[in-house]
């Protein structure tokens, strides 16, 4: 009877725990999934991928909730959660890329906030970051956009705080290099557009 | 200077970004720079892109981010083989590893916190809302559905004033839903549609199986002496012209599963046109209000038996006076045809006989009918079918054909400006029609309504003497005929986007077609084409096998539900604005969400079910409009198979 008693107490708190891990996950989304979205996007380049990991994300933060120690760290948990979850699926995508149906085939024509976003992630800037590795740019973006402490951004990256510096310092310079090549590959286009001749009447 | 210190002082530039050097490496570094011009290039480099990267724009989440996180964590909950919603109570001072933790979190969620030990437990109860965002009013509008209580039907009311700006994220609680007529048991429902005259049709499946198609008499007003419902003579007919009335009595309704009809269902008299259900948020609504005690009972009565439905869901023509619906015999003995039902018939009467014809959607007060035959082409496999469209007025029975090529079901909006349908390989079996591999498209309606120019004539003779002014009366196939017409959009056409191409793995090239695509379409010559490809991605794969259109009241926004696999459960809803000359695809008003197939549209909202592990579901509503775009839980329900309608 007392085994029962303590095997039934067991599984209350059991549903306490999750309840709590529960009601805390939807707390952390409801302050979180804008930044760790817009975090997921930039590192994808992907807006349905983004969406489907920042779910999976808060997926695997309801699931790990008990690996939760320091609350007050809560925010460079979740963008831990969120960087492994991306570099997976970067890993991943080399393999198989998986596009859900957003309404708008891929064939056809973009709608507003899918032209919004693309032409965002047109920029200079945003093909430098693109072409520069990813856990620099995962160093770029947590501690530039989404202002993550040097402690924070060690934290969700996984790694030491000194290796986080000299990782987002060697990024720093990577994104250097590559605005560098993008500034040239735009310059090199404006001077083909420029040089390309006006076509004549007859040919409109 | 050595490379190693150069190189040494390039990171110090980097590192003073993100945090001030020490003043000995802070000295050697300003030092360094005066003398090297180099670096002073790559000193502004570091500032510049350290700007540049701090203004780069936030991405927003799509706005069903929420509630597809929310079901992928419910399955997590049902997968650890809890319910749901837990109760989600705390226990302060448990001794136990998790204590600092749990109180810690507790800082971290206090109005969590204080939700609940204020709120005590809510086992089985949804999980109380974290005070976010505030709600902002809408026009109120009332809508129903129609759900399972104490294993009875029953149809709630649930007045929307307010939704939710963040989205996803359920800002308040949704106002009360109260069960207003219980309709019995027995039936599995499948449709719901409102009619403008106080009648409700319903149909699903009795417990052997079999297709039910039913009328119910709705309750306008509260009565505090209702009249009995419709009595049964001793020969099975009933008076036709007896007022009907929901019976709030104790005894048990009864839906018929099928069988001859018992009883007429009677027509209780349109109020006007405001009865029109959804005609405006501030239309008075043909749903009855609750009523004190006991919801009020109301029977069914068959229109159709030994029947299974084909085609779109039935609907009732936009004055609500009429029924549309298509069946096919359920022994699979013929084919489909269209019937329609009129206050005052026993029975669905048949509006077609060659039993090759579907419902597709009204177009005013006309119905839009898809008509099938084998391909012509005796080398073509016999099962394939070939599409036309034709429109029937059900008063005098006269057809029109419609040159709109290969398309199955179109669905006309109000206005009769826009049609979407679907274009593909259609294929039959046992008598059924199966689309196999095709896509959805918008095109204009007006072009091809073979009605229009009646409709153009009549308006113009009826103008002289309602418009002093002598201004010449517009089509209806130019101008909306509902007088919140949407705002002017650029004349659609009637092209036709060209034939899927299976195989095509798709690309950015495969955009519509232009106008005078050879599809055998009457496109206005040199109009831009207003075809829109809407799934094509599916129509490549072949997979989409079910979809359901439905049109908003103002025909300024449709809402779509797919389904890729038949054997899938739900779908995926999405709401657009029609194509306009600042947006030709239309604007994603409601982003792609998981769904069940029966949804509503209002004027400016959608109402659905978002399936739950366990079977349970959620009623959302999203609104749309210059307030902005916002969304709502109303409730949980025990069913994710109930039936919302406006």
């Amino acid at each position: 009877m007392l085994a029962r008693s303590v095997a039934l107490r067991g599984q209350a708190d059991m549903t306490r725990d999750r309840a709590t891990a529960r009601a805390v996950v939807e707390e952390l989304f409801r302050l979180h999934a804008g930044e760790i979205y817009s975090y997921l996007a930039r590192m994808l380049r992907d807006d349905e991928l983004a969406a489907d990991l920042a779910q999976e994300t808060f997926v695997k933060a309801y699931r790990a909730f008990d690996s939760l120690e320091e609350p007050a760290r809560a925010r460079a948990w979740l963008y831990q959660i969120a960087n492994r979850t991306a570099l997976d699926e970067l890993r991943r995508r080399k393999i198989v890329r998986f596009v859900p149906w957003t309404g708008e085939s891929r064939g056809s024509a973009r709608s507003a906030e899918e032209i919004a976003l693309h032409g965002r992630l047109s920029g200079e800037m945003e093909r430098a970051l693109a072409a520069i590795p990813e856990r620099q740019r995962a160093a770029l973006l947590l501690a530039e956009l989404h202002d993550l402490t040097g402690l924070e951004m060690a934290a969700a990256l996984g790694i030491s705080h000194v290796a986080a510096r000299a990782l987002l310092t060697r990024a720093r310079e990577s994104l250097r290099q590559a605005l560098a090549v993008e500034r040239a590959r735009s310059a090199e286009r404006d001077a083909a557009r420029t040089a390309r001749p006006e076509p004549a009447e007859d040919d409109r | 200077m050595s490379a190693d210190r150069h190189a040494r002082l390039r990171e110090l530039l980097a590192e003073r970004l993100d945090a001030p050097l020490p003043a000995r490496e802070a000295a050697d570094l300003e030092a360094h720079l005066a003398a090297c011009p180099a670096c002073r290039v790559v000193e502004r480099d570091y500032t510049a892109q350290h700007e540049q990267l701090r203004v780069l724009s936030a991405i927003d989440p799509p706005r069903d981010l929420w509630a597809r996180t929310r079901v992928a964590i419910d399955h997590e909950v049902t997968r650890e083989g809890r319910r749901p919603f837990p109760a989600p109570t705390l226990e302060l001072d448990r001794q136990g590893a998790h204590r600092q933790l749990r109180v810690a979190i507790g800082s971290l969620v206090g109005v969590l916190v204080v939700l609940l030990l204020v709120g005590g437990p809510l086992a089985q109860g949804p999980l109380p809302e974290v005070a976010s965002a505030t709600p902002f009013a809408i026009p109120p509008q009332q809508l129903a559905f129609l759900d399972v209580a104490d294993g009875q039907l029953t149809l709630y009311r649930a007045d929307v004033a307010e939704v939710c700006p963040a989205p996803g994220i359920s800002c308040a609680a949704g106002p009360p839903s109260r069960p207003v007529v219980r309709l019995g048991s027995g039936v599995a429902a499948r449709q719901l549609a409102l009619g403008g005259g106080g009648q409700l049709f319903i149909a699903g499946r009795d417990s052997l199986g079999g297709e039910v198609f039913a009328i119910v008499a709705l309750p306008v007003a509260p009565s505090p002496e209702p009249t009995l419902s419709p009595t049964m003579g001793p020969d099975g007919s009933a008076p036709p012209s007896t007022p009907t009335e929901p019976t709030p009595t104790a005894t048990e309704p009864v839906v018929e599963p099928s069988g001859d009809p018992t009883a007429t269902p009677t027509a209780r008299p349109t109020d006007g046109a405001d009865e029109t259900p959804g005609t405006g948020s501030d239309a008075p609504s043909i749903i009855p209000p609750p009523t004190p005690g006991q919801p009020a009972t109301a029977e069914a009565h068959p229109i159709l038996s030994g029947m299974r439905g084909t085609g779109a869901p039935a609907a009732w023509s936009p004055d609500g006076t009429i029924l549309a619906l298509s069946a096919m015999p359920a022994d699979g003995s013929a084919g489909s045809d269209v019937y329609t039902w009129r206050p005052g018939d026993e029975q669905a009467v048949p509006l077609t006989s060659d039993h090759h014809s579907t419902f597709a959607s009204w177009a005013g007060d006309r119905i839009v009918v898809s008509r099938v035959a084998a391909a012509d082409d005796a080398n073509a496999d016999a099962a394939v079918l070939t599409a036309t469209t034709v429109v029937i007025d059900p008063t005098s029975g006269e057809e029109r054909a419609v040159e709109l090529a290969d398309a199955w079901l179109p669905s006309v909006d109000p206005t009769r400006h826009w049609v979407v349908y679907w274009q593909g390989r259609l294929e039959a079996q046992a008598e059924a029609v199966l689309p196999s591999g095709g896509r959805l498209l918008i095109a204009g309606w007006s072009a091809i309504d073979p009605w229009a120019a009646d409709d153009a004539a009549a308006a113009a003779a009826a103008v002289p003497s309602a418009s002093p002014s002598g201004v010449p009366g517009s089509s209806p196939g130019d101008q909306p005929v509902a007088s919140d017409a949407p705002p002017p959009a650029p004349e659609p056409t009637a092209s036709v986007a060209p034939e899927p191409t299976p195989g095509d793995a798709g690309g950015a090239d495969e955009r519509p077609a232009p106008a005078g695509s050879p599809s055998g379409s009457p496109s206005a010559s040199g109009s831009p084409d207003a075809s829109l490809a809407l799934d094509q991605a599916r129509a490549v794969s072949g997979s989409t096998s079910d979809w359901v259109v439905r049109w908003s009241t103002t025909g300024t926004a449709y809402g779509i539900w797919t389904r890729v696999e038949r054997e899938e459960t739900g779908g995926t809803l999405i709401v657009r604005s029609v194509p306009s000359a600042m947006n030709p695809e239309g604007e994603v008003l409601v982003a792609p969400t998981p769904a069940q197939r029966s949804f509503a549209v209002g004027a400016d909202r959608v109402v659905w079910v978002t399936p739950l592990p366990g079977g349970d579901g959620e009623l959302w509503v999203a609104s749309w409009g210059e307030l902005g775009n916002g969304s709502l839980r109303l409730r949980t329900l025990d069913s994710a198979e109930a039936l919302p309608a406006f």
